[in-house]
């Protein structure tokens, strides 16, 4: 049993991590707008984020020192603060757009306008932190979020042209009536959705807390193999959902109910029931998880006690920060604010700041004095370098495309 | 800190940025800086104090940032009549994985700000005192 949910934590990465709100918005719009023929920016995003997850999970295993504590170690208190300061303005715009993913969601299920559910969603989040064990935790939302499986069920029941779906993605060309700088930018968005840092941050600092150790490596490759995969499997899924059903039609995507239209249209009530509970696990999952990040952040680079496994007046900072992240959510989100204008923003920054998350867990792989003899290998290697200097190009590449594109619009 | 190659480099590499542990297992800050003392002759740099806090932070960080922390510590500090966190040698027991102390972390300036967080807010919600079901 125990072995069972060892890889919930994985799970609940995937679901609340990589299928979030930027994921269910990025894949439903540009399904829509480009059909298949941006399937490879997803596929790109899972292989960059599996490696650098599986680092990520490796150092928090052997090193016991989760992303925040490398960067500060690695990275000084200077440059540190610079990564820090970018870090937590863009978990927080993420967390922002959580807490009004769960609120849209729950109006898809109840036709009250969302504005009403973002204080009770947050407080909920708050609540679920305070006092739900981590584990049970993981286990709720990750199994929950895996009623977003009928997305998938949905694109086989709509039998699509296979071979139609198959040649958009695999001879990617930019649509009539699209741009290119506007094709890259949704590009950026899809990668940004897939790798955004806080996914790091959750799953390193969930390693330390349930106390991995080298033992548990061969856990950490079934979380990271197992989860971030799935997560690529139901956002393609999204994206597939849309390139059948608004793509031929020209029909943009900009609210959630359409998003979940393919799967109501292929599976009726119970489809449509499934994926609104999907839609809530996934996006509570990933409000716990960047308001935990805020935490986790500020706490491991100025060294204060963080994380669930103790009681929290052990962790007095650690659990204000939490509390004024979400209080600035809800207040945030209540000013109606366009959440799903905040959810792309936040992708696209999490593009921009890609790099100074994954280079230094990068580096620390690949030192002995940390890692012993589980450093990277020379695949690993090869691997993460590409994406290293892609990450960078990525990086340079994403204001000036936002600008030329007015977002993507 | 006194710049003293090859001592200051191997002092800032392992023991610099590092996660201080008090006796109960409990985090209690980072290393921001250090205090050495270079002893009159030919004698290596020993460091004598570890500092830990905001204050000692805004030091390293400098620029704006760091007269802007400074204010802060500043501010703090008139408050709460605190001095920057210094946490002698002689406490330091071990520097493997992080910097062990055999101090509990309330004995530390440096965990005031703890202190107020949990005093002035946490202990007031329900629940503080236990951990997660």
């Amino acid at each position: 049993m125990k072995k069972i949910f060892g890889v919930t934590l994985g799970i609940l990465t995937a679901m609340g991590g990589f299928v979030d709100i930027g994921d269910i918005v990025a894949n439903s719009a540009t399904g829509a707008r480009f059909g298949m023929s941006l399937a490879w920016a997803v596929i790109l995003g899972v292989v960059g984020i599996v490696v650098f997850a599986e680092m990520a999970g490796r150092v928090a295993s052997v090193s016991k020192r989760a992303v925040f504590d490398v960067v500060r170690e690695r990275l000084g208190a200077r440059v540190g603060m610079v990564n820090l300061a970018a870090s937590f303005f863009i978990t927080m715009l993420t967390l922002i757009a959580e807490v009004a993913g769960v609120a849209l969601s729950v109006q898809l299920l109840t036709d009250v306008n969302y504005l009403l559910w973002i204080p009770l969603a947050g407080m909920l989040v708050w609540l679920v932190i305070w006092r739900v064990k981590f584990t049970s935790m993981e286990t709720v939302f990750g199994l929950m979020g895996l009623a977003l499986i009928a997305v998938t069920v949905a694109v086989v029941q709509l039998h699509p042209s296979w071979s139609g779906l198959f040649h958009q993605a695999s001879h990617p060309s930019v649509p009539s009536g699209e741009g290119t700088p506007t094709y890259f930018y949704y590009a950026i968005a899809l990668f940004g959705a897939a790798m955004t840092p806080y996914e790091v941050f959750f799953f390193s600092s969930g390693a330390v807390e349930e106390k991995w150790t080298r033992a548990d490596l061969g856990l950490n490759r079934a979380n990271v193999f197992l989860g971030f995969p799935l997560g690529g499997l139901l956002s393609l899924s999204l994206m597939a959902g849309s390139a059948i059903v608004f793509f031929p039609r020209s029909v943009g995507v900009d609210t959630l109910s359409q998003a979940a239209l393919p799967t109501t249209l292929a599976i009726g009530k119970v489809g449509l029931a499934a994926v609104i509970l999907g839609f809530v696990a996934c996006t509570f999952g990933a409000a716990l998880e960047t308001a935990l990040s805020c935490g986790y952040t500020l706490s491991q680079y100025f060294g204060w006690q963080w994380g669930k496994l103790v009681a929290p007046r052990e962790a007095a900072r650690f659990h204000l920060t939490v509390l004024c992240s979400i209080v600035m959510a809800v207040l945030v989100g209540v000013t109606a604010i366009d959440p799903i204008k905040v959810t792309e923003y936040s992708i696209v920054l999490s593009a921009a700041a890609l790099p100074l998350t994954y280079f230094p867990i990068f580096v620390v792989a690949n030192d002995r004095t940390y890692m012993g003899d589980d450093v990277n290998g020379g695949f690993q290697n090869m691997l993460a370098s590409a994406f290293l200097i892609l990450l960078v190009v990525v990086a340079l590449a994403t204001i000036p495309l936002m600008i030329a594109t007015k977002a993507g619009s | 800190m006194s710049p003293s190659g090859t001592r200051r480099l191997w002092a800032a590499l392992d023991l610099l940025d590092h996660q201080i542990v008090d006796c109960d297992g409990r985090l209690a800050g980072k290393v921001d800086d250090l205090e050495i003392e270079i002893p009159e002759g030919d004698g290596l740099p020993v460091v004598t104090e570890i500092l830990s806090g905001l204050g000692a932070l805004a030091g390293q960080i400098g620029g704006e940032a760091g007269t802007w922390l400074t204010s802060i510590e500043a501010r703090i500090a008139q408050r709460h009549d605190q001095t920057m966190g210094r946490i002698p040698w002689s406490v330091v027991v071990s520097v493997v994985e992080h910097v062990e102390m055999s101090i509990a972390r309330d004995e530390l300036d440096s965990n005031r700000a703890e202190a107020w967080a949990r005093d002035v807010v946490i202990d007031k919600i329900p629940g503080a005192r236990h951990e997660a079901e």
